[in-house]
């Protein structure tokens, strides 16, 4: 039985997650498009990212495009999984919700 | 950690919410802002088609078609940078055989007539417009279809004022759709 995930479950970060794994792996996205899609500050953004990083879900790649400096974000591989894990433990509590249901019925 | 069937619920919902929205604008990346774009041009261009010698309209259609790409493709790179996606390149691959193909189609069929480039042009484009939206959003695809059935009604039927509807229902409806598109994808 899979377990929730205490660092993605905050809904912040479960957002960051779910945009960054909808990507295919090895796809990043930029940091300010992602800040807009999820409608955060720059400062919310990146301190969630941060925490994120720090459990090794997430990694920043800064680099320059046009001559500007660019952040790009992208799921790692323990990130894909510990998310899927996490989708995982909330269907679960769905489906287990509704055996229990039937159950009483 | 324990939580609610309710809240995993809410929790799906929202990974669900956040896929579709992330996908939509990889998937929507620049495409309503070409179509405003286009939409602009076609209507100036068929426009000094219907009011000016052919020459003349030829020679604005050239540096509207020149401008238009130049500014699609600023507009591309500018939009597409966004994301770092793999294969991303074949994108652009997939545009720059196309019209490979549409100058080598219209090299084996002529001589044509203005009006007959003018059409054919637009039904590749809209050809275009219909496989892309296969890919992406079924809107693409609609608009692509519609465009093409007002070409084809104008050119048959319509042969006197072919350009000036050209101009309004062609260039209009690429216009219109790019707005709907950045409306209802924002």
């Amino acid at each position: 039985m899979s377990m929730l995930n205490e660092i993605i479950h905050q809904p912040v970060r479960m957002r960051i997650m779910a945009a960054l794994v909808a990507l295919n792996p090895d796809g990043q996205l930029e940091f300010t498009h992602l800040r807009d899609v999820l409608s955060l500050t720059d400062g919310n953004l990146g301190a969630h990212l941060r925490k994120l990083e720090d459990a090794g879900y997430v990694a920043l790649e800064k680099t320059f495009v046009a001559r500007k400096p660019r952040t790009f974000v992208a799921a790692t591989k323990k990130g894909r999984q510990a998310f899927d894990e996490h989708v995982e433990a909330l269907e679960q509590i769905i489906s287990g919700a509704e055996i229990e249901g039937e159950r009483s019925a | 950690m324990n939580i609610s069937r309710e809240e995993a619920e809410r929790s799906l919902q929202t990974i669900r919410e956040v896929r579709a929205q992330i996908r939509t604008s990889i998937a929507s990346g620049s495409v309503p802002f070409h179509m405003i774009l286009w939409g602009v041009i076609w209507f100036f261009g068929y426009l000094c088609n219907h009011f000016l010698d052919v020459e003349t309209g030829g020679r604005i259609w050239i540096v509207l078609a020149i401008g238009g790409s130049m500014a699609s493709g600023i507009m591309g790179y500018r939009l597409g940078s966004r994301f770092r996606l793999p294969n991303s390149g074949r994108i652009w691959q997939i545009w720059v055989y196309f019209f490979l193909y549409v100058f080598l189609w219209i090299w084996v069929a002529w001589p044509l007539d203005a009006k007959q480039i003018s059409l054919l042009i637009a039904l590749y484009v809209m050809f275009a417009y219909v496989l892309l939206g296969l890919w992406l959003e079924p809107i693409i695809t609609r608009v692509g279809l519609a465009v093409s059935v007002l070409g084809l009604i104008g050119y048959w039927l319509l042969p006197d004022i072919f350009y000036l509807w050209m101009a309004i229902l062609g260039g209009g409806t690429l216009f219109g759709s790019g707005i709907y598109i950045l409306k209802k994808w924002k």
